[in-house]
């Protein structure tokens, strides 16, 4: 057990290239004929679900539509090869083919909601034979298409396969467990959380789609290259069902999994005849108890190994958070004025919000209340670019909102939390603070499969800024914590963090002090005070009215969609209108908190 | 004392998987009043409820209703008990109508009972009635929360329990939640609450029981009620 703790401590990365490396010598270190030949196939089938991962585990993206890729790779490869083009070049022609149709599919599939994708990729699939036979005099319709010549020999094959697969699992790792990875994350907990940190949710499923049709290519190509010969019936349903199969028993949010799932499925339906006979019904089996017995498959059952091993998993829970004490200086935040003018809002002849004009400025707090229902989620979501205003007119500094698509609002640098605060699975809560950067610096695509020097540079630079955001909330000692598992207190301020952390010239908090504790309400009550002391353009909604009436400003209240008062908190507490309907009754005099002004400052 | 007790808790834990978040917690409520558990966000509220209402294993201790041992009994026999409780962010069926709301809060009773029942929350509800055919979900928060305390109280509990009742909610409403808990209470209900907001909880409470890190820190009811501002200072550390 010590052993294996000490190996968890080397880098990441050793071990599975120490194993793909092994792997790759396998025919000169005694793999008999037989069993080079069947894990050739393993490598095939592993470059193929490792990618379908991306899509599938990682994006929550369900498609068929590797098996189409797949065709579509081993196609352009034999019938390049028939005209006597080199292995390499029919290669990279099959990946970029599929590259191709993963746009085009992808394209109309991923518009279409919820199954869209699937269903476009259903039909692809259906449809492979019927292509071939429409294109018979390159594609051998029916009969297939053999190639003569230019083989390799079987270790040869294998080599090819063998290195491919390596290189791909190390490229898609790489992409993984990048911030593109983690962008893919938010995306599949919540596609209104990714559009609020100004990531374009439609342009990353068409690029976690594109880049995993390309492997998939890749994999047809390799598989001509092993059998000589390619025909329609190699790409049925079957095959795209395998597929998943292999990917939920590996576990489907894993990039290694791919290739202990697929040995599976494979060594069994080399092994055991009875399995080829009823193999969609073992499929469906392994779907089944992949999803019941162990939800996160093999990987998730190494993985829970491993933590076990090291106790990683095991969450404490932030009883001793300590409290805010000293109030640090912190960086200027560049916040900018916000005008709303005569704003309206219409949902289905229901007005929710009606003729509201509010101004919130820089280095203030600006708080929002009122009954429930009355509209002032609705006004954040219409500053945020969620909703459309039926009339009237939002400018930010310099630049007007309406009109604007929500994530490049958000990229506008306007920052939100959520009422039940939305924090993926999976991430610590530095990443989740990070990615508060993913969409103004994010690294290529191509640096970040590459490791290049740029990516290091990105993440160590928000890596820096999150650390330093998390400090000015006081959460930074749970920066490795796994954020998801957190109580709500702390998952409320690591959202405080992540609203923080991108510079924001506009902070809207949404209720942020409910479900909190006495403790914690005086802690969030400093840092939000801090934000404005710091230049920060602040907006608070919030049914603490005690904490409103100390942080705030200027308190707008709002019922049934109008603004029913505005002021300073003394005034706002003095308003016999806002005491009947949104306080019950008029505080005594005494009741009334002094705005000590400004909170946090000596 | 206090043998009476409709709902006593003794040296009871429980936690989640791998990890304990309650030891040997003891807190008693009485017929016709208010026990109030207060503590810090993770000092193991919620858990010591969903405890109590079965929802949790039990690592140790017992859990008397009526005076009689439920420990072993699963949660929808306590229901059965008398016991009921309303958990944290209005968990309602949204996409159900307030009467099917209602009517699934009376699914352990016999028919006839059940449209008492109903007829019952009705009248303790009025706000209810108007919006009996209207989605759950568009209903306000405040009244997403009435909706939660009527089904739980639909099959007539004798203790009900209640999760952070006032989170979400507009101070007005909060005073309505608060006066429908004082309202149950005279009806001679057992309440058993869990509040953040201090000041409100104590104006009602009966009994009070502080937690802290899993553990009772102190407890105790009328003259021998625990010192609140002390608690503030030092497990909320206010000033």
């Amino acid at each position: 057990m010590r052993t294996l703790a000490i190996a968890r401590q080397l880098p990441s990365w050793l071990w599975p290239l120490i194993a793909g490396l092994a792997l790759v010598a396998g025919p000169w270190i005694g793999l008999n004929a037989v069993w080079t030949r069947q894990l050739t196939l393993i490598a095939i089938y592993t470059i193929l679900v490792a990618s379908l991962n991306l899509t599938f585990g990682y994006a929550g993206l369900f498609s068929l539509g590797q098996v189409a890729m797949y065709a579509l790779g081993a196609y352009v490869t034999a019938i390049l090869m028939v005209h006597g083009w080199p292995i390499i070049p029919s290669l990279v022609a099959a990946m970029f083919a599929a590259g191709v149709l993963g746009v085009i599919t992808g394209l109309p599939g991923l518009r279409l909601a919820g199954w869209g994708l699937g269903m476009t990729s259903f039909f692809l699939v259906i449809l492979t034979p019927d292509i071939a036979q429409v294109f018979q005099s390159q594609t051998g319709g029916l009969f297939g298409l053999a190639i003569f010549g230019n083989a390799l020999s079987a270790k040869g094959v294998y080599l090819a396969c063998a290195i491919s697969m390596v290189v791909v699992l190390g490229l898609l790792r790489n992409l993984v467990s990048s911030s593109f990875g983690n962008s893919l994350r938010v995306l599949r907990q919540s596609p209104v959380l990714a559009t609020s940190l100004g990531l374009n949710v439609h342009g990353l499923k068409l690029k976690s789609f594109i880049l995993s049709s390309i492997p998939a290519g890749l994999a047809g190509g390799l598989y001509v290259i092993l059998d000589h010969y390619v025909s329609p019936d190699s790409f049925d349903l079957t095959l795209g069902v395998l597929f998943i199969a292999a990917s939920v028993l590996g576990g489907t949010e894993s990039i290694y999994g791919a290739f202990f799932g697929v040995a599976v499925i494979q060594f069994l339906t080399w092994r055991v005849t009875a399995f080829q006979q009823y193999s969609l019904v073992a499929y469906g089996l392994f779907l089944v108890l992949g999803g019941v017995l162990f939800s996160r498959g093999i990987a998730g059952i190494a993985r829970d190994f491993g933590n076990r091993i090291t106790r990683k998993a095991i969450v404490v829970p932030d009883r001793l958070a300590p409290r805010l004490t000293t109030p640090d200086a912190i960086a200027p935040i560049p916040g900018q004025l916000l005008q709303l003018t005569e704003v309206t809002k219409d949902f289905q002849g229901n007005r929710a919000v009606d003729d509201v004009s509010l101004t919130a400025g820089p280095g203030q707090v600006t708080g929002l209340v009122g009954p429930n229902g009355s509209g002032k989620t609705t006004l954040l979501n219409l500053i945020s670019g969620l909703y459309q205003p039926t009339a009237g007119d939002i400018v930010l500094g310099e630049q007007r909102l309406r009109g604007v698509a929500p994530h490049r609002v958000a990229r506008g640098g306007v920052a939100r939390t959520f009422q039940t605060p939305i924090i993926p699975a999976g991430m610590t809560c530095l990443e989740v603070v990070a990615s508060a950067g993913y969409a103004n610096d994010a690294p290529g695509i191509l640096a970040t499969m590459l490791r290049l020097p740029a990516c290091g540079r990105a993440n160590r630079s928000r890596r820096t800024s999150a650390l330093e955001t998390m400090r000015l909330v006081g959460i930074e000692h749970l920066a490795e914590q796994p954020a998801s598992g957190l109580p709500l207190g702390s998952r409320r301020r690591v959202e405080v963090a992540r609203a923080l952390a991108g510079q924001p010239r506009l902070v809207l908090l949404d209720e942020p002090a409910s479900g909190l504790d006495e403790g914690e309400v005086d802690d969030l009550a400093l840092v939000i005070r801090r934000v404005a002391d710091a230049g920060g353009t602040v907006i608070l909604v919030e049914h603490n009215f005690r904490m409103v009436c100390e942080v705030s400003d200027r308190i707008y209240v709002l019922e049934s969609g109008r603004l029913l008062a505005q002021g300073t908190p003394d005034e706002i507490q003095r308003d016999e209108a806002v005491a009947a309907s949104y306080l019950g009754q008029l505080p005594d005099a005494e009741e009334i908190i002094p705005h000590p002004n400004p909170v946090g400052s000596e | 004392m206090s043998s009476d007790a409709l709902l006593r808790v003794e040296s009871l834990s429980a936690g989640y998987r791998d990890l304990q978040a309650i030891w040997e917690v003891d807190l008693t409520v009485q017929a016709g009043q208010v026990t109030v558990l207060l503590g810090r966000n993770g000092a193991g509220k919620s858990t010591t409820l969903l405890t109590i209402a079965g929802l949790l294993r039990t690592l140790g201790g017992r859990v008397e209703l009526g005076g009689e041992d439920i420990s072993a009994r699963p949660a929808r026999l306590r229901t059965k008990m008398g016991l009921a409780l309303v958990r944290e962010n209005k968990r309602i069926f949204r996409q159900r109508t307030v009467e099917e709301n209602l009517l699934i809060g009376g699914f352990i009773m016999r028919r006839a009972e059940r449209q008492k029942a109903l007829r019952r929350a009705y009248e303790q509800f009025p706000i209810l009635l108007e919006r009996r055919h209207q989605l759950a979900g568009a209903l306000s928060g405040g009244q997403q929360q009435m909706l939660a305390i009527a089904q739980a109280l639909m099959p007539q509990p004798r203790v009900i329990m209640l999760d952070e009742p006032s989170a979400g909610l507009a101070p007005a409403i909060v005073k309505d939640v608060f006066a429908t808990l004082t309202r149950l209470r005279d009806e001679g209900v057992g309440v058993l609450l869990v509040e953040q907001l201090v000041d409100q909880a104590m104006a009602v409470a009966d009994r009070i029981v502080l937690l802290d890190q899993g553990r009772v820190v102190s407890a105790g009811a009328g003259a021998g009620m625990p010192d609140i501002d002390k608690f503030r200072g030092v497990y909320l550390g206010r000033k």
